[in-house]
């Protein structure tokens, strides 16, 4: 008697309709996640031998070949002192996504510490730390970085550090949250009941608990700080020429917008966008599949 | 009779929520000897896991004296208290809370020990796990990997770790199927028995709490209505919230008809202090004399009562000289 | 003997993950008369509140009822469309839910959901609802229920939420109300004032009740029959009286002797409790078998027969088959 009733009965309803959906999306949610991941590896395996891979070094100059088009000697084309953009492209690659990885590391750690502290123990400093966070958050993270660049000097650190500083406050906010909500949960009390001292319970039992949401921010915040630190090199800020960083790379190619050598900008602009997407992507996975697990 | 382990004296919690205030527990007090269990029987927002709470200091009472082997607890440091943490424990409620997702049931058990300086060896570990009959290879695995049951069973193996004197029970069975549900109390009794603990069973589960304490103390509002030997208060309920509360259970005999006492309305909030009785408004035998501060009348064998009705009991004999103040 | 009411027949509910599929229900049978009380009762994973969304509707979407019919008033609610079976939700069949707050909407007020119920079921004018609301919640014990009316579902507490819910299917006049554990979470004096009004209104009403539970006290208080699952299948059916007194299936028998009872101590015996294992859904033949202490050859091979001991008294086992024949 295996008559597949369900099918005609429910088939019209919206609900096993929507099933099939969600289980489409969801595949085609692991494809893109999976893409992403495959995009970010391949960045990285970049940064680790691009110098190997490289034909020439990145500050080499071609006298004889200046604002060359993509042969198969110049792959990308050279800018107007006959740098080849292919080296240029592969060389930045590691600056850019070390600038990156030390944004999103630091503005995580000292985060999700801030914002954990922060919550376990309100109060006074909850409330200055909150209102600090509020002005942060006030200015559009771009901004932010922008006037501190400019307030440290034109550094590569300097970049870091105030790119960092404009992301702490997301991953505090992030950590916070999720302290409110984990130390009300029955484990927090047992740690406090076996003699944990507080500072054990808030480090070891409280916070590894509290990173979910901070974790997958990472991810995101990657992509916003290679377009941050692109951005900022377009508009002279934080790294200048003749450094090879995509973003100093770009903005010498807006130059040649108008007369026609695309290869200039085309290449490290591609080479941005197509991290960021990935971080972007990877990032919305992450937090599908932990949204999913949670239930 | 033997010196208390546990003396909890005029206890008070309150809160402030906004411009009110909430009175979580309003004036207890009561003992508990070495070796015995005391159930703390009441509904929601009775008050009843607020005393733990304060009992533990996991929270601070507002005022009132918890004297733990003749020490106050509510004068120590937050660094003297964890010192004596290994001799009170707790089980908690909620099994699928309880335990820290990310520690395998190994470091879980490891810490108490490890903490009070007590860690050794993991034969430790091996015989905890056993004496609340898991597995050794459940060690390794994580609360995730493990089933309801078997998850308050590791909560109750860590309380038991430092092999403490005291042991509070929050609800320890309430979340769990009632097939499992005896298999946790014989559990109990078996360690107390072995361990010579002294138990504070909280819970709202009356059958509960006939089969496992000693004593029992009903709470309402944020006070002890009536405390006695379980026999005499189950047997005898002289209050009529306990009267209510025992006959309000369904009896799973279809043989056994019983006549309801219901109470008015629903359990206020415990926001306004009302001098008497807290029940007045939902007593169906309230009189003037209950809004009046009222003295608790004693049964003798330490059934004491907080209502006026005690004093047509046949074993009513004198006022006690301690009255709970309103 | 009357027609029953409802009547689920080997109803099976396949429920499917990623991985893999179970069935969560598997040849569920059993009926509800008119004007009966009719328990269900089970622990967890018994599959008893998927059992009640089934005969609603509501199912998640992983779910699928393969088999089995369900007949309510001639017809068999698996096979109607989504439009007739609105018809039955509500007018003909009422569930009134575990966390009654969450079955309110959170943004009307109290007195407005009722009267919405009254519009829409009974074909009241507003105004004419609105009065009528305010009555019912009067009558589902509601004192003040003029301004509880107004008060929105978070102001309520859990036994007022519920009381609401019971003055909003009065409103629609079922004929069967299912109710999937209507007391869970609340206090003990409220659950005894929520069965006797629930109880009220059936014999008031005339309506059935479908109770669902895992308290075997209420199921002895307020059933006239019971069906005991484990496991998504039925294990035992039988009048309440006689399942009390005369439990057939080990499961039940077990279950029994697990029970702690209020009003008399008895030594506590694990071994005349169910034994502690976890729910084997994978035995093709009877799924208690893993923690049945009589367990025989036939039980991990093939599902027991139902063996009729009286009238209305059903038991699934082979135990009982072999010591009939």
């Amino acid at each position: 008697m295996d008559v597949p009733l369900a099918p005609r009965v429910a088939g019209r309803s919206a609900r096993t309709r929507s099933f099939g959906y969600r289980s489409l999306k969801a595949v085609g949610r692991w494809r893109l996640l999976s893409f992403g991941v495959l995009l970010i590896l391949s960045y990285v395996v970049v940064a680790a031998i691009g110098p190997e891979l490289a034909p020439y070094e990145p500050n080499a100059t071609h006298p004889q070949a200046t604002l060359h088009e993509p042969t198969p000697e110049f792959r990308f084309g050279t800018d107007k002192f006959g740098r080849d953009i292919f080296s240029r492209v592969l060389y930045a690659t590691r600056l850019d996504l070390s600038i990156a990885f030390s944004v999103a590391v630091s503005a995580f750690l000292v985060g999700a510490v801030v914002g954990a502290l922060s919550g376990y123990f309100g109060g006074i400093v909850d409330d200055v730390v909150m209102r600090l966070v509020d002005v942060l958050l006030a200015f559009p993270a771009f901004i932010l970085a922008m006037a501190l660049t400019g307030i440290l000097g034109d550094t590569i650190p300097n970049v870091i550090l105030a790119i960092s500083v404009a992301y702490v406050p997301y991953f505090i906010r992030l950590t916070r949250g999720e302290m409110l909500r984990v130390r009300t949960l029955q484990y927090a009390d047992a740690a406090v009941g076996v003699g944990n001292p507080r500072w054990r319970v808030v480090l070891v039992h409280l916070l590894p608990n509290s990173l979910t949401p901070a974790f997958i921010q990472v991810t995101l915040v990657l992509g916003w700080a290679i377009l941050d630190a692109a951005g900022l090199a377009f508009l002279g800020l934080g790294i200048t020429p003749p450094t090879a960083e995509w973003g100093v790379m770009v903005a010498e190619g807006a130059q040649r917008i108008i007369t026609g050598e695309w290869w200039t900008w085309l290449f490290p602009g591609l080479a941005i966008v197509i991290i960021a997407f990935a971080f972007s992507i990877v990032g919305d996975g992450l937090r599908d599949l932990l949204a999913r697990e949670e239930r | 009779m033997s010196e208390p382990l546990l003396r909890v004296e005029d206890l008070h919690k309150e809160y402030r929520e906004g411009r009110t205030t909430i009175h979580a527990v309003n004036g207890v007090s009561f003992e508990v000897y070495p070796g015995e269990a005391v159930g703390l029987v009441g509904e929601s927002g009775c008050g009843k896991t607020t005393t733990a709470r304060c009992i533990l200091r996991l929270e601070k009472p507002t005022r009132g004296r918890i004297l733990f082997e003749g020490t106050d607890l509510t004068t120590l440091s937050r660094g003297q208290v964890r010192a004596r943490r290994k001799d009170f424990q707790m089980v908690f409620q909620d099994p699928n809370e309880s335990l820290n997702p990310r520690l395998s049931i190994r470091r879980t058990l490891r810490e108490p020990l490890q903490l009070h300086g007590l860690y050794s060896s993991d034969q430790q570990l091996s015989e905890a796990v056993s004496r609340v009959t898991l597995e050794e290879e459940h060690l390794d695995r994580l609360p995730h990997q493990l089933s309801g049951g078997q998850k308050q069973r590791v909560g109750v193996a860590r309380a038991m770790m430092t092999t403490p004197r005291l042991v509070i029970l929050d609800e320890p069975t309430s979340s769990l199927d009632m097939s499992l549900r005896i298999h946790v109390i014989v559990l109990l009794k078996r360690l107390q028995r072995e361990l010579n603990l002294s138990y504070v069973f909280i819970s709202h589960d009356l059958s509960t709490i006939r089969h496992l304490c000693d004593r029992v103390l009903v709470m309402y509002l944020g006070r002890i209505v009536e405390q006695g030997r379980t026999e005499d208060v189950f047997e005898d309920p002289t209050h009529v919230y306990t009267k209510a509360l025992l006959s309000a259970i369904p009896i799973p005999d279809p043989s056994v008809k019983r006549s309801r006492l219901l109470l008015k309305g629903e359990t206020p909030t415990a926001r306004l202090l009302v001098p008497g009785c807290p029940l007045q408004d939902r007593c169906a035998f309230v009189i003037d004399e209950c809004r009046h501060p009222l003295p608790e009348y004693d049964l003798g064998n330490g059934h004491r009562v907080a209502c006026r009705l005690a004093k047509e009991h046949p074993a009513y004999r004198t006022v006690a000289p301690t009255s709970t103040a309103a | 003997m009357a027609e029953p009411l409802l009547r689920v027949e080997s109803l099976r509910l396949d429920i499917a993950d990623h991985e893999s599929s179970r069935s969560v229900l598997l040849d569920v049978s059993f009926d509800v008369r008119p004007n009966e009380v009719m328990g269900l009762v089970g622990e967890s994973g018994s599959g008893k509140t998927m059992t009640a969304l089934t005969i609603m509707r509501l199912l998640p979407p992983a779910a699928r009822a393969s088999e089995g019919r369900i007949a309510f008033e001639g017809e068999d609610l698996l096979r109607l469309n989504e439009s007739a079976m609105r018809q039955v939700r509500g007018s003909k069949i009422a569930m009134i839910f575990q966390n009654p707050r969450a079955a309110l909407n959170p943004l009307m007020r109290a007195g407005e959901q009722v009267a919405r119920a009254l519009m829409l079921h009974r074909g009241l004018t507003a105004a004419e609802a609105r009065r009528q609301a305010v009555e019912l919640l009067r009558h589902a014990g509601i004192s003040d229920a003029e301004s509880r009316a107004r008060a929105y579902p978070h102001q309520l507490s859990g036994g007022m939420a519920q009381r609401v819910l019971i003055a909003m299917m009065l409103a629609c006049r079922p004929a069967l109300l299912i109710a999937d554990e209507p007391t869970t979470g609340l206090d003990v004096t409220i659950q005894a004032q929520i069965f006797d009004l629930i109880k009220e209104i059936q014999a008031e009403t005339g309506a059935s009740l479908l109770l669902i539970t895992h308290d075997l006290g209420v199921v002895s208080e307020v059933c006239q029959r019971v069906a005991v699952l484990y496991a998504g299948q039925i294990m035992e059916q039988a009048p309440v009286a006689e399942l009390f007194h005369h439990p057939s299936h080990p499961y039940t028998e077990r279950l029994l002797g697990s029970i702690l009872r209020v009003d008399q101590v008895a030594e506590l015996d694990t071994s005349r409790a169910i034994a502690f294992a976890s729910i084997d859904y994978d035995n093709p033949g009877c799924r208690f078998a893993n923690r049945c202490p009589y367990v025989l050859e036939a039980c991990w091979v093939r599902r027991p027969e139902p063996r009729w001991l009286a009238e209305d008294h059903v038991v699934f086992c082979h135990l009982r088959n072999e010591a009939g024949t």
